[in-house]
C-alpha cells in the first residue's frame, strides 16, 4: 500500500524539476535566457562568422573593425565557450534605443558623455543610449549619428572578401549618355538649392519640413515621372514625416530599380527655426531633382527611383524605414546612389569622396569612371563600413549594394550644421560636375533603350552544373535566357566581380537560347550577362547581370570531384 | 606502354613454362566480342564496348594448366551532368588487360571446356575528348572464366569465352567506390593448337 505514495511522491519531485528546468531549456540558443546585452565583437583578427551564423546572433551594426550585438545571457555563455572576443558594453539593453555616433571631431566623446551613456567602439565611432527618453534626440548637435536597425544585419553582412577587382572604366564614352549628361544645368541646381533653403528649416517634424515634402512632390510629378508618391513613416514616438519617392519605370526590367537619393531634411543649432542645410542636403536634393528632369523622358532598360527621405538628421530614420520595407517586401534593389553634401568646395578642383561597403565597391569603381567620363570630377573611393552616418546605410544593413558621395570625409565645411549652411558658400562647378558624374552613372546603370537596336535580352540565369566522368569532374555554368526573334545571336560576357570588369567569352555569337562555359572553377562566384546581336550586327544594352554562380555553392560530392579535377586532370 | 611490356613478359614466362614443364598442349586463341558492364555508373555512361583478346593456353599433367594473354578493350560514352545540363562531352575509355589463370580441362567429345580463375592486371585511361582533361590508373583484379573450343579442321578449333572481372575503381573513382569497370566480357573466335 506504500508504493503508489512514492510514486505520488516521485512524479511530483519530477514536476517540479520539470517547472524549474523547461523555461532554460526552451530558452537555450538565443532564445531570450535572462536580461539582453549589447557586447561588442572584434572583427580582427578574423571574424567569427561561422559562430555568429550558427548561434544566429543578433548583430544590429556592422564597423570597420568590430561588430555590435544584442545578445542574451545564454548567448554570451555560448560565444565564450565557442571562444568569441567580446566585450560587454551594456547588461541591460532591452528596450533601448541605441545610436552609432561618429566621434571623430575634436571634443566629440565628451559632450556625447554629458548627454547619457558613449562608449568609444573604435577610434572616431562611439555607441550612445539613454537611461529614459529619445537617444536620437539626446545626442549634441553636429555629431552625424545612425540608429540600430530594428532588426540583425548579419545576413547581409559580406563574410567572404570579394573577388579581386577587375580593372573597370575602360568603355568609352557613350554619346546619348552624354547627350543627357550635358542638360545638367547649374542654374537649375542653384535654383533647387534656394527653394529648399527658403523654407528656412527643414527640421523633420517641423511644419516646414513637411512643406518642403510638398515641394518635392510637385517638383517630381511636374516631369511627369510614372510614380511620384508619399511613403509616410512615425519616429520617436510620435512624430510623423514622409519621404518623396518618384519612379521611372523600366521598359525591359520594370522591377529591377537603382536608386538615387538624397536627404532633404537639415538641422542646425537653431534646427525649429533656421536650418537652411544648403550643403547638407539641399544640394543632393537638387541634383536627384535634376537627374529626375534629364531622365524623365528617357526610356530605359531598369527602373530609376528617385527618393527625398526625411529625417536623416534624427538618425536615418526616413531611409531606414525605406530599407526595411523595400527588403520586407523582397525588392530588387540593385544598386543605390546617396547624395549628401555635393557641393561645397575646400578646395579647386574638389573631388568627390565615394564611401561604399565591401559589396558594393562595384558602384563605388562606376561611380568614379562616370566621373571621369561625364562629370570630369576626381574622387576617391573607400570601403568604410563604419562610415553610417547618411542614408546609404540603412541599404547596407538589408543587404543592397549602396555608396555615399560627399565632398569630404572628414568634412571640411564650416558651415555644416549652422545657419550659415547657404547657398553663397556653394561651389557651383563642382556641384554640376558631382551631379552630372551621378546622372553619367545612372544613365549606365538603367540603361537608355536604343532605337533601331535588338532589344535587351531578358531571363538570363546561370547555373553550376558538374559533368563527371568516371574518373573526372568538370565544373561547368550553364547559361539560359529568353530567345528573341530580332537576335541574330548572342554574346556573353563574364566577369568574377559584380557588374565591372566584364569579358566576352565567345567568338561568334552564340545561336540557340543557353550556352555552357567550362572555363570555371576553383570556387569562385562568376557573373554573366548577355547581348543579343541583330542581323546587320547591331548590338543591344547589356542584360540584368545574372544571380552569381558560385562554383563554391556546389554540393559537397561534388565539390570532391572539383578537387580531383584540381588535383588530377588533366595529365 | 607498361602493358605490352608486361604482355610480352608473361606470353614469355608461359612459353618458357612451356619448355620446362611437362607440357601437354599449348594453344593460341584470338577473339572479338563485347564487354557487357553491370548496371552503374559505367554502364550510364559508356555502355557495352568492343573487347578483342589473345590468349596461349598451355595444358600441362592431367586436366591442368594456366594461360595468359593480352586484351583490349575499347568505349565511347558522354560525361553525365548533375542537375539540368544540356552540353555535350564526348568521353573515350581504353583498358587493357593481362589475364593470366588456371584452368580446369574437361573433354566432351569434339569440345573442349575449360573453367579458369586467376587475376587480370589491367590498365586503363579515360580521355575527354573536347576538354583538356584525362586520367589513368591500374588495378589488379580477380577474373573468372570459361572458355570452350570445338575442332574444325587440323588444328584450328572454333572459340568462344565467357569472362568475368570485377575492377573496382576505388578512390580513384570521381563518382563513389563502387564504380565498377569490370562485367562480363562474351568473345567468339579462332583457337589455332601449337603442339
Amino acid at each position: 500500500m506504500r508504493r503508489p505514495g512514492i510514486f505520488l511522491w516521485l512524479a511530483l519531485a519530477c514536476g517540479l524539476v520539470a517547472m524549474i528546468c523547461l523555461p532554460t531549456v526552451a530558452a537555450a540558443p538565443g532564445g531570450g535566457g535572462g536580461s539582453l546585452n549589447l557586447i561588442r565583437i572584434a572583427k580582427v583578427p578574423a571574424p567569427p562568422w561561422q559562430v555568429l551564423t550558427r548561434l544566429q546572433i543578433d548583430v544590429r551594426q556592422e564597423l570597420a573593425t568590430c561588430l555590435l550585438a544584442l545578445v542574451d545571457r545564454d548567448d554570451l555563455d555560448l560565444l565564450r565557450r565557442s571562444r568569441v572576443r567580446f566585450t560587454v558594453l551594456d547588461r541591460n539593453a532591452a528596450g533601448r534605443e541605441f545610436v552609432v555616433v561618429g566621434t571623430g571631431s575634436p571634443g566629440a566623446l565628451a559632450s556625447l558623455r554629458a548627454a547619457g551613456h558613449a562608449v568609444a567602439v573604435e577610434p572616431a565611432t562611439a555607441v550612445f543610449w539613454t537611461e529614459e527618453g529619445s537617444a536620437s534626440e539626446s545626442i549634441p548637435a553636429g555629431l552625424p549619428h545612425k540608429a540600430f536597425p530594428s532588426r540583425s544585419v548579419l545576413p547581409y553582412v559580406r563574410k567572404r572578401p570579394m573577388a579581386a577587382q577587375a580593372p573597370s572604366g575602360t568603355s568609352a564614352q557613350d554619346p546619348f549618355i552624354e547627350s543627357i549628361v550635358s542638360l545638367v544645368s547649374s542654374s537649375n541646381l542653384a535654383s533647387s538649392v534656394q527653394t529648399l533653403q527658403d523654407f528656412q528649416t527643414r527640421y523633420a517634424s517641423t511644419t516646414n519640413c513637411e512643406a518642403a515634402g510638398e515641394a518635392l512632390f510637385s517638383a517630381f510629378t511636374a516631369l511627369g515621372l510614372d510614380d511620384v508618391r508619399f511613403e509616410p513613416f512615425t519616429f520617436s514616438g510620435s512624430y510623423t514625416s514622409r519621404n518623396v519617392v518618384a519612379e521611372k519605370t523600366g521598359e525591359t526590367y520594370p522591377d529591377d530599380v537603382y536608386i538615387i537619393c538624397s536627404h532633404y531634411d537639415s538641422t542646425s543649432p537653431s534646427r525649429l527655426t533656421l536650418a537652411p542645410g544648403a550643403d547638407d542636403n539641399a544640394s543632393g536634393t537638387a541634383a536627384v531633382l535634376e537627374a529626375a528632369r534629364v531622365l524623365a523622358p528617357v526610356p530605359l532598360d531598369f527602373t530609376i527611383r528617385f527618393i527625398a527621405f526625411s529625417a536623416e538628421e534624427w538618425g536615418l530614420l526616413g531611409s531606414r524605414a525605406y530599407a526595411a520595407a523595400a527588403r520586407a517586401s523582397g525588392e530588387s534593389i540593385l544598386g543605390v546612389v546617396n547624395l549628401d553634401m555635393i557641393a561645397y568646395a575646400d578646395a579647386v578642383p574638389e573631388d568627390l569622396q565615394i564611401i561604399v561597403n565591401g559589396d558594393s565597391t562595384w558602384l563605388g569603381d562606376l561611380f568614379l569612371a562616370a566621373g571621369s567620363r561625364y562629370g570630369i570630377v576626381g574622387g576617391t573611393r573607400t570601403v568604410d563600413p563604419s562610415f553610417v552616418y547618411s542614408d546609404h546605410a540603412p541599404f547596407w544593413d538589408n543587404g543592397y549594394p549602396a555608396l555615399l558621395a560627399i565632398e569630404d570625409n572628414p568634412l571640411t565645411n564650416p558651415y555644416y550644421h549652422r545657419t550659415t549652411d547657404t547657398l553663397d558658400t556653394l561651389n557651383l562647378d563642382f556641384f554640376t560636375s558631382a551631379t552630372r558624374a551621378s546622372v553619367g552613372l545612372l544613365a549606365e546603370l538603367a540603361q537608355p533603350v536604343k532605337v533601331g537596336f535588338p532589344r535587351t535580352p531578358v531571363g538570363l540565369t546561370a547555373d553550376p552544373v558538374v559533368y563527371s566522368s568516371l574518373f573526372n569532374a568538370l565544373e561547368t555554368i550553364r547559361l539560359s535566357w529568353t530567345a528573341q526573334t530580332d537576335a541574330a545571336g548572342y554574346n556573353i560576357y563574364r566577369t568574377s566581380s559584380p557588374h565591372v570588369g566584364y569579358v566576352k567569352i565567345n567568338t561568334t555569337p552564340v545561336t540557340g537560347a543557353s550556352f555552357t562555359d567550362s572555363a570555371v572553377g576553383g570556387g569562385l562566384s562568376y557573373y554573366y550577362a548577355i547581348t543579343a546581336v541583330g542581323p546587320t550586327g547591331l548590338e543591344s544594352n547589356r542584360s540584368r547581370q545574372a544571380a552569381p554562380a558560385a562554383t563554391s555553392a556546389l554540393s559537397a560530392s561534388s565539390v570532391r570531384t572539383i578537387s580531383l579535377f584540381v588535383l588530377r586532370g588533366p595529365r | 606502354m607498361r602493358a605490352p611490356r608486361l604482355a610480352t613478359g608473361l606470353v614469355l614466362f608461359v612459353l618458357g613454362l612451356a619448355a620446362a614443364a611437362p607440357a601437354q598442349e599449348l594453344s593460341v586463341s584470338v577473339g572479338v566480342g563485347g564487354l557487357f558492364p553491370p548496371a552503374g555508373d559505367y554502364r550510364e555512361i559508356y555502355g557495352p564496348g568492343l573487347a578483342i583478346s589473345g590468349d596461349f593456353w598451355l595444358r600441362l599433367r592431367g586436366h591442368f594448366g594456366v594461360a595468359a594473354g593480352f586484351g583490349i578493350l575499347s568505349d565511347k560514352g558522354l560525361a553525365v551532368p548533375a542537375g539540368a545540363g544540356t552540353a555535350e562531352y564526348p568521353l573515350s575509355f581504353r583498358r587493357t588487360s593481362i589475364p593470366v589463370v588456371a584452368f580446369y580441362e574437361l573433354d566432351a567429345g569434339p569440345v573442349d571446356l575449360r573453367l579458369g580463375a586467376g587475376a587480370g592486371l589491367h590498365s586503363y585511361k579515360e580521355t575527354w575528348r573536347s576538354v583538356d582533361l584525362s586520367y589513368q590508373g591500374h588495378k589488379v583484379s580477380p577474373r573468372i572464366v570459361l572458355a570452350a573450343s570445338l575442332a574444325l579442321f587440323g588444328r584450328i578449333s572454333l572459340f568462344c569465352s565467357a569472362g568475368y572481372d570485377s575492377i573496382r575503381a576505388g578512390a580513384d573513382s570521381a563518382l563513389g567506390a563502387t564504380v565498377e569497370l569490370g562485367g562480363v566480357q562474351l568473345l567468339g573466335g579462332l583457337s589455332f593448337r601449337i603442339f
